[in-house]
């Protein structure tokens, strides 16, 4: 089975400059789907869903593997490799974020530059670090995920997907774009919410660009501010956009700094 | 009139509706709450109305939860169903809800969202039940599935309904290929017909079985297991199931006839060497009586060494009378044949013991010393 069929990977625009976006905890490929449009016409756009999540093939996930954020780094190399891109701009969302950091560290020449929504390098607060959760917090998400599963086992929706190239003609989409696995989404919740990348932010060199937006309870803006100071090489633009997810919120807003940025 | 009564009880409708009935902005602010919903949360209507995000009255899973999943649910499809959450009252105690959305108005990011909560603790609480029983039976489930020993479970009639991946490497067929077949098709539980009517017998009346068997496992070879077989009843008393545990013994049964077989040398060499003992004991009493009389002989022919010197002076004196010549050279004669009885004898006394099929024996190819025989 091919990368590109384990990653459902989705290839559109008439640019040759690799644009590559990575979905966060929660949703897949379709979160992209206002801001993909402002750049079909200057990039050549790859999309794809976490393994575990959409329309990727459940089949292929392994315990083992994505145990940690470097099981996804690997699948996003996999797919620059498989796709031969260069120079890629890549675009992450929130665990994203730091997927697409470890990539960039590992595969330094693959990238032109980041664009990081709402990343977070650590989720608990530490002695001097407050990252916006407590343990105890994310031991309460981890069980909250069981609550939610029976609620959307029960749940059907229209089984019609949109379409992310022209999103004016979309019809309802599913509730399975947000739904994956339960297993599957309990230890990927694990593994984000535990996570601490704040060593690997020095080693990163490429180009970055922080999107962080204001009343956002899981990216606060002291995190952002903070992963500023750590990744060289870095701009920082807080939104007027609250919320965690801006690239469906305010994608105006999100679409334009992204330009300022990938301009100069 | 009619039309007064009307708005009234449409405005009770909404106020006094059985469920929390909210309209929020699309980033979440609360701009209209029905009387449910503040009686529910415990807030006054000014606290909660464009003051509040509907989020910040949610716990922190929750609030991930509504950021990563159900606010991009919403802004994409249009609506939400049936989301758990618990909102978190003015006195920090919770209340479990379940949450149906709908975007109201314009697309895209204005208009406002009409929701209707609906409070859920029992219904949370009989999910709560069912996830840890259904943990329970996963747990469960696991151990049997993963259990080394084969664990199977069949009908009253002895078709298969369960068959663990343990089953499946002893008798080299997977659940598939098995269930709903008879077990039988697989292995019989004896190869007397009786017998097998027998056991069936001993279940029906709830009596667990345990037998040992040979059968053909998984790539044809012979293979020795042992069987637990244990009826379940059911509230009448009837069969309703049988469950059996299968353990491959072959290793046991193979160690268990070498031991048997390594046994059976140790008391074959056992008395092998009893009868070596015994043998032993034979030659050295032989070798020490040789020893004995070899000493014997040497000093007998030392004792003939004085008269027959003697008789041989006495020959040759002259003066003895004829009678005493005569009777000297018989004596003579005698002694010689003594010493010559004397030789031979200690020539046998030279010859070596052998060992031989019926116990030690003289060996009169060979001699004990490099002597030289006179003959």
């Amino acid at each position: 089975m091919s990368v590109l069929q384990r990653n459902n990977v989705t290839i559109m625009g008439a640019g040759t400059r690799p644009m590559l976006f990575a979905h966060g905890y929660g949703c897949d490929q379709h979160m992209w789907r206002l801001i993909a449009p402002a750049f079909t016409n200057s990039h050549r756009l790859v999309l794809f869903d976490h393994v575990g999540a959409g329309s990727s093939d459940l089949s292929a996930y392994s315990r083992t593997k994505y145990n940690s954020l470097q099981g996804y780094a690997d699948d996003v190399l996999e797919i620059c490799d498989e796709l031969r891109l260069e120079n890629v701009v890549f675009v992450g969302h929130s665990v994203s974020a730091m997927i697409g950091l470890l990539a960039a560290i590992k595969e330094p020449d693959r990238f032109d530059s980041l664009v990081l929504i709402g990343p977070s390098p650590r989720y608990i607060n530490d002695a001097e670090y407050g990252g916006g959760f407590t343990r105890q917090d994310i031991e309460e998400l981890l069980d909250f995920q069981d609550s939610n599963y029976l609620g959307w086992a029960s749940n059907l929706g229209p089984a019609i997907m949109g379409n992310l190239e022209r999103p004016e003609l979309a019809t309802e989409l599913t509730n399975s774009f947000c739904r994956t696995d339960p297993a599957i989404a309990k230890q990927f919740a694990a593994v984000t919410f535990l996570s601490d990348n704040r060593a690997d932010l020095p080693k990163v060199t490429t180009r970055s660009l922080i999107l962080q937006c204001q009343q956002d309870v899981i990216a606060p803006v002291a995190v952002g501010e903070y992963t500023k100071r750590h990744l060289s090489n870095s701009r920082l633009v807080v939104m007027n956009a609250t919320g965690h997810c801006p690239h469906l919120s305010a994608p105006e807003e999100t679409t334009a700094a992204m330009r300022a940025f990938l301009e100069g | 009139m009619n039309d007064d009564l009307l708005r009234e009880s449409l405005v009770g409708l909404y106020e006094q509706a059985p469920c929390g009935y909210i309209f929020t902005l699309s980033d979440g602010t609360l701009m209209r709450v029905n009387q449910t919903f503040l009686d529910w949360t415990g807030y006054a209507r000014d606290e909660l109305v464009a003051a509040v995000r509907f989020q910040d009255l949610l716990t922190i899973p929750g609030q991930i939860f509504y950021e990563n999943q159900y606010d991009p649910l919403l802004r994409m499809q249009g609506f939400v169903n049936e989301v758990a959450f618990d909102l978190v009252r003015k006195d920090r105690s919770r209340l479990s809800v379940l949450m149906n959305s709908i975007r109201r108005g314009a697309d895209g990011g204005s208009g406002l969202i009409a929701s209707t909560v609906f409070d859920a603790t029992q219904r949370r609480r009989y999910e709560h039940e069912l996830l840890l029983a259904r943990r329970r039976a996963e747990d469960l489930a696991a151990i049997v599935t993963y259990a080394s020993d084969a664990i199977v479970r069949t009908s009253p009639s002895g078709e298969v309904e369960n068959w663990n991946q343990g089953a499946a490497y002893l008798f080299g067929h997977a659940a598939q290929e098995v269930v709903g077949r008879p077990l039988s098709d697989i292995f019989t539980l004896s190869d007397d017909h009786a017998e097998n009517e027998r056991i069936g017998r001993e279940l029906s009346a709830g009596h667990p079985v345990r037998l040992e068997r040979r059968v053909t496992g998984a790539n044809g070879r012979p293979t020795d297991i042992s069987v637990g077989i244990t009826p379940h009843l059911g509230l009448r008393g009837e069969l309703i199931a049988v469950s059996l545990i299968i353990r491959d013994i072959t290793e046991r049964v193979r160690i268990k006839a070498a031991l048997a077989q390594r046994g059976a040398q140790l008391a074959q060499a056992h008395a092998a060497l009893q009868e070596a003992h015994a043998q032993l004991g034979v030659k050295a009493r032989l070798e020490g009586v040789a020893l004995a009389a070899r000493a014997l002989a040497h000093l007998l022919g030392n004792d003939l060494a004085v008269p027959v010197g003697t008789v041989d002076m006495l020959r040759d004196e002259p003066s003895i009378p004829p009678v005493a010549v005569e009777a000297l050279a018989t004596v003579a004669e005698g002694l010689d044949a003594a010493t010559r009885h004397i030789e031979q004898f200690q020539q046998v006394l030279r010859v070596a013991i052998k060992d031989t099929p019926v116990g030690p024996s003289l060996d009169l190819d060979r001699s004990t010393d490099r002597d030289s025989l006179s003959t």
